[in-house]
């Protein structure tokens, strides 16, 4: 089924605030502490010229929960964080699609809520998605990005995790065809748990020529948790960026963050890592760990924790390594008579499996492994010519 | 005709001399010994025949079945026939036995123009080579070599070896670690895969390993050459007196 709600007039009425400011300031440049390490104008150049369309695909058939977005959806959310973030307004100006998905009570831990989204070359995809998960329910929901030469898609996610409530989260960023050129990804996602409430999400980043992906999770009240597996895959000049903020603003509140980078070529990666502790969120346990593999010399990865801790008994964690094939295990390889693409291959699946292995949910697991297996399949296709 | 034979053979890490002339030749179906002190170049020598790059050969050569191989990169002369049993396996976090050994099997196999082999024919034949090495099928779902004990690395190197046929195999140390009972599990296994086609070259300080696989030849190697050669004997006299005596007959 085809979701394709434009925004009605109310809510391009809300939105058209947020033009002038565009109008004004565009797109998030450089100055701004979070976008310094990622120049937006290095990679969009000539937005105005792209069309303005927005279409998701929803694979199982149930459309009862896709709701149009409201006025008053936007009310509420505007209390939360549209005026917070530079990319909202980009995003908001520019909406041609904006919906709702109301999971279901009763929901179970095997139902899975699958949705894709082409861009073709020559659209700008901007939209607004509202996910809203009801007390103690368990879900799973996927959302593929595939991505054309010369397109623009910029998302804009709301999660809203409801009492007691688990949500597996999975968003991946892929290419539609081989080596694309223009193909810019930046999205939003901001998340609300609520009191004994999960959030797991995997976020898979590659093949477009620049993508990046602002986090900012409330923890907004005890016991809820957070856990991201973040994996990004370089080429050629790619730049890959995953920034986040998790936001501990109750007691016993918990977030697990694990970045995973694979860049080749002249990639780039760049992870910001945020974690912000209020001063009465205490027993916060906030950790945050990313690894990077180069697979070229040529390839580069930035790593930066945020932490900003206003609460005295919280245990928080950060570290960042960057690293190459280990030459032994290498050479190891070769010795069998495994060839050196295929002894790459094995590698960096090896790399990876430790994060495939972390993942309790196996829908989540399969959807990274499916990212993985389609990067590696491209990777196998450039060793071999 | 000579499957493997080394030829006034130099090689150094650095500014370190580690081979100096050293010439061997091992026909199919001998088995050959070398023994010398540590740091004598032995584990050089494997390396510099498996391929490893770290290594700089200013003279020499190195034929395998009459081919050079000096030139050749190091999966290339595994797939020719080549194979070193590791003194120290290397670890591989994230690969799994199975996985590992699959790919090493269908890499060997496409080289030799045969069919991948997939399912129960590849678990059949992984399972029947292992038992014989009484490895079981958990070690096989672990990650290569990690967390396994000195002995288990060494007979899953046996494994491999058993599952690529190769025309030459160097085992170095692979007695090292090994309690009586591996010993003699690897010794049988080794035993086992000694044949009228294959060469081997076994790298050990110990006579131990020589009861079970009983060489042709025995080589003394001492600052990266070789300097006496003999029967089996001249293990046991290893054995006796240490290198002393070789060494001041140098
Ligand atoms: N990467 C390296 N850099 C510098 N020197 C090295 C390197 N690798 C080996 N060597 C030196 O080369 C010499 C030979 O080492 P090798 O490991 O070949 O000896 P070995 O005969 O196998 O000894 P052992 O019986 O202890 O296993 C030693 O002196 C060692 O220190
Ligand atoms: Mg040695």
């Amino acid at each position: 089924m085809e979701i394709n709600s434009p925004p009605s007039n109310e809510v391009l009425d809300f939105c058209n605030s947020f033009k002038k400011s565009f109008k004004e300031h565009g797109w998030p440049n450089s100055k701004i502490e979070t976008w310094k390490m990622t120049p937006l104008q290095k990679f969009i150049k000539d937005s105005s010229s792209l069309k303005h369309n927005s279409k998701y695909l929803l694979s199982n058939n149930k459309n009862k929960f896709i709701k149009n977005v409201d006025i008053n959806n936007l009310e509420s959310l505007n209390s939360k964080y549209f005026q917070k973030n530079e990319m909202s307004r980009v995003i908001l100006s520019h909406i041609s699609n904006a919906f709702e998905i109301l999971v279901p009570k009763n929901t179970s831990k095997k139902e899975t809520i699958d949705i894709k989204s082409s861009i073709d070359a020559g659209i700008w995809s901007s939209s607004l998605i509202i996910i809203k998960v009801p007390e103690n329910v368990e879900c799973n929901i996927a959302l593929e990005f595939s991505l054309s030469s010369n397109s623009l898609c910029t998302p804009l996610i709301a999660i809203d995790v409801g009492k007691g409530s688990n949500l597996s989260f999975s968003l991946s960023v892929i290419n539609s065809s081989k080596s694309l050129n223009a193909s810019n990804f930046v999205s939003l996602i901001e998340g609300d748990l609520s009191e004994n409430s999960n959030l797991e999400m995997v976020l898979t980043q590659q093949g477009v020529t620049l993508s990046r992906s602002d986090i900012n999770i409330n923890l907004n009240q005890n016991y809820s948790n957070y856990d991201l597996i973040g994996v990004y895959f370089g080429r050629e000049k790619q730049h890959q960026d995953i920034t986040t903020c998790v936001n501990h603003l109750a007691e016993n509140t918990s977030s697990n963050q694990i970045i995973r980078g694979i860049l080749d070529d002249n990639s780039v990666g760049v992870y910001q890592g945020g974690v912000k502790v209020a001063p009465n969120a205490q027993k916060t346990d906030g950790r945050q760990m990313s690894r990077a593999l180069l697979l070229s010399n040529l390839a580069e990865s930035n790593s930066k924790p945020e932490l900003e801790i206003f609460a005295d008994d919280v245990s928080c964690a950060h570290g960042a390594t960057i690293g190459e094939l280990d030459k032994d295990q290498f050479f190891y390889l070769l010795s069998r008579g495994v060839s050196h693409s295929v002894a790459r291959e094995l590698l960096i699946k090896a790399y990876l499996n430790e994060v495939v292995e972390e993942i309790q949910n196996d829908y989540l697991s399969d959807q990274l492994e499916k990212a993985i297996d389609f990067w590696l399949s491209e990777f196998k296709m450039k060793e071999v010519a | 005709m000579s499957l493997l034979k080394i030829e006034d053979l130099y090689a150094s890490i650095g500014d370190e001399k580690i081979l100096n002339g050293l010439s061997l030749q091992i026909n199919a179906g001998e088995t050959h010994a070398i023994m010398g002190p540590n740091g004598s170049g032995k584990s050089t020598l494997s390396y510099v025949l498996s391929g490893r790059e770290d290594y700089d050969v200013s003279k020499g050569s190195v034929f395998l079945d009459s081919k050079e191989i000096l030139d050749i990169e190091a999966d290339e002369r595994s797939r020719l026939g080549l194979f070193l049993a590791f003194q120290y396996p290397i670890e591989l976090p994230g690969v799994t036995g199975m996985t590992f050994l699959r790919t090493i099997i269908n890499s060997s196999r496409v080289a030799k123009n045969l069919p991948e082999l997939e399912g129960i024919e590849l678990v059949k034949l992984i399972r029947e080579k292992a038992a014989e090495l009484e490895i079981s099928q958990d070690m096989l779902k672990r990650f290569v070599n990690v967390g396994f004990s000195g002995g288990e690395k060494k007979r899953f190197e046996i494994l491999q070896m058993a599952l690529l046929d190769p025309k030459i195999a160097v085992l170095d140390e692979t007695d090292s670690g090994l309690d009586v009972d591996a010993l003699r599990i690897v010794g049988k296994g080794v035993t086992n895969l000694k044949s009228k086609d294959r060469g081997m070259l076994v790298i050990t300080h110990y006579q131990r390993l020589l009861d079970h696989i009983i060489p042709d030849f025995v080589h003394i190697m001492v600052k990266g050459k070789i300097i006496q050669s003999g029967g089996p004997d001249l293990a046991k006299l290893v054995e006796k007196e240490g290198y002393k005596s070789f060494l001041n007959g140098n």
